[in-house]
């Protein structure tokens, strides 16, 4: 895939986790949606207030558990109806209820592995490049800053206005990030 | 905001309007005893086999209660703050329903195999259990399963009322003390029950995953029951501002834990029952299986499982009073349903029978019980208001509301 190149959005910093929150909530307010936020630590609302929306995890996670049972249960019918018919105690071939804790285990099976690679994939990740570790002090994320960006893609971007607008949201820096 | 930490005197009256219940709660319990009374002199016989799985049904919700409570002082959170109150409520009604039991004392020669003296000869499997089961043992037994709960209950009353006027950190270490050992009692006391009680209904059967389902089953309907009785409270004054959709949603997830856990225990005594296909064992599922029995399995496989799992999955329908009431409702039937499918066959047989004195004595105890529940409810604030949280939220609806 080819590199993409140009400008990836603005950043704005901040020194405290109020001011990125109520940045936030100004920035969503303004009708920007292609938002984000970093912090060291999780602050409660923020998600609210970039405008975080339930993803489709739990249809995932439910048609995890489905697939899983359903194929759980296929399997101890074709193994024990069809590929290998043994009588055992006098038992009908097709003896359901031997079948349930199986088809049960791959249920939760399957649905825990919807739950983790839905997670990870739904948030994109593993993401080793990140266009905004450019920014040199970015590193501050990690420890004791605040910051919140704006993407190009935005369909309301427009680079002046966007700066223009960062900083009148007190920010103490505001910095154009390169792909 | 003037005094912080304490609710406004609005809000202090603002009051749930649950003694309204009261009256109708009686007369109900009084119509019924009165016509259990009448047929327990026509029919004494049809009387015991009717009183206990009705008696066994609201059993399971006041010792269910009291088991719930000493887990929510363990755990902690807000949702166990919500319902505390409840449940030390329905927990209290224990001492009468000791008092209730004696009818099922008066009827043992009714309704358990091991007090006729014929079969006990007659049968291997009985004969050699008449150390354990017998008469005199049995109410001694009942006796002292009665005591403990009891003093459980009345020990945590204490420690509230304690914990209410000193607000020392030490009552509430003592309290999850006790409750941490108190939940350990209750598991092991509530298996002895379900062996004395419900088990040995059935000459000579035995299931050592009996008891576990026993206590699911009583923490199961303890849910039901308080989950209900809030999304009732949850238009009232003194509930609306405080009671949240998280609040609900938590309570939904724990149903939907005992819900998976009665399902997962009742299952492996079916499967495990079904697969070594002994004789002795055998016939207590070929009897609930055969004809109005096997339908109602059925039913209690769809509506007490898989409709209260799905549903309760949905944060749509957890989320909302009224939704998750009308399916705490239907898990309380289902609860009844549940109880009757296990003792009744084991007197009936494979033939379905359901008598008009099932239906009196299930309301005429539950009539009763309802109004013991709500005199005891009553005259306290619904929200156990010294506690930090409840404070803090009565504090921010002032605010709001102000």
């Amino acid at each position: 895939m080819k590199p993409r190149t140009g400008l990836y959005g603005v950043l704005a910093e901040f020194p405290d986790p109020q001011s990125l929150l109520d940045a936030a909530e100004r920035t969503t307010t303004a009708g920007y949606t292609n938002v984000d936020a970093y912090s060291p630590f999780p602050i409660h609302g923020l998600a609210e207030a970039i405008g975080f929306h339930r993803s489709g995890l739990s249809q995932l996670v439910l048609g995890g558990g489905v697939i899983g049972g359903l194929g759980g249960f296929f399997m101890c019918w074709y193994a024990n109806v069809v590929s290998y018919p043994l009588n055992s105690g006098g038992k009908p071939l097709n003896s359901w209820p031997a079948f349930i804790p199986i088809a049960f285990e791959c249920a939760v099976l399957l649905a825990s592995f919807a739950a983790v690679l839905g997670m990870l994939g739904l948030n994109g990740l593993p993401m080793p490049y990140h266009p905004v570790f450019n920014v040199p002090r970015f590193d501050q994320a990690s420890r004791d800053r605040f910051f919140l960006s704006i993407q190009v893609r935005d369909p309301k971007f427009d680079h002046d206005a966007v700066r223009g607008f960062l900083m009148g949201l007190n920010a103490t820096e505001v910095t154009d990030v390169d792909w | 905001m003037s005094q912080i930490g304490v609710p406004t005197p609005e809000q202090r009256v603002a009051s749930t309007g649950i003694g309204r219940w009261q009256t109708p709660a009686l007369v109900i319990g009084v119509i019924g005893a009165v016509l259990s009374i009448i047929g327990l002199v026509v029919d004494p016989l049809q009387f015991s086999r009717s009183y206990l799985p009705s008696y066994l049904f609201w059993f399971e919700i006041a010792a269910g209660a009291l088991t719930v409570q000493m887990l929510q002082y363990i755990t902690g959170g807000e949702w166990g703050l919500m319902i505390r109150r409840p449940l030390g409520a329905a927990g209290r009604t224990l001492p009468w329903m000791a008092l209730l039991f004696i009818p099922v004392i008066l009827g043992m020669k009714h309704t358990y195999p091991w007090t006729n003296a014929e079969l006990v000869r007659t049968n291997e499997a009985l004969s050699k259990t008449t150390h354990y089961l017998n008469p005199t043992f049995f109410i001694v037994r009942a006796a002292i399963y009665f005591a403990i709960m009891i003093g459980l209950s009345l020990l945590l009353r204490r420690y509230a009322r304690q914990f209410s006027e000193t607000r020392s950190p030490y009552v509430d270490v003592h309290r999850r003390g006790l409750s941490a050992a108190g939940i350990l009692v209750m598991v092991l006391l509530l298996t002895f029950v379900s062996i004395d009680w419900q088990m040995s209904l059935e000459a000579g059967w035995t299931s050592t995953i009996f008891g576990i389902s026993f206590v699911v089953s009583c923490g199961l309907s303890a849910f039901a029951f308080v989950v209900f009785l809030l999304s009732r409270l949850a238009m009232t004054r003194a509930m609306a501002e405080i009671l949240r959709p998280s609040h609900l949603r938590d309570l939904g997830n724990l149903t939907l834990a005992f819900i998976m856990l009665w399902a997962y225990t009742s299952f492996s005594q079916f499967l495990l029952v079904w697969y070594a296909n002994l004789k002795e064992e055998i016939p207590y599922y070929l009897k609930r299986e055969h004809g109005v029995w096997g339908w109602i399995a059925a039913i209690l496989i769809v509506f007490h499982f898989f409709l209260p799992f799905f549903m309760l999955l949905m944060r749509s329908i957890k989320d909302r009073a009224s939704t998750i009431g009308v399916l705490a409702m239907i898990i309380l039937v289902m609860r009844y349903v549940d109880i009757y499918w296990l003792t009744a066959p084991s007197y009936y047989g494979q033939t379905f029978r359901y008598s008009w004195m099932d239906l009196t004595t299930l309301f005429g105890i539950g009539g009763l019980w309802v109004w013991l529940f709500i005199v005891q409810l009553k005259g306290q604030t619904i929200l156990p208001i010294h506690e930090t949280w409840v404070e803090e939220a009565l504090r921010e609806g002032a605010v709001r509301h102000a």
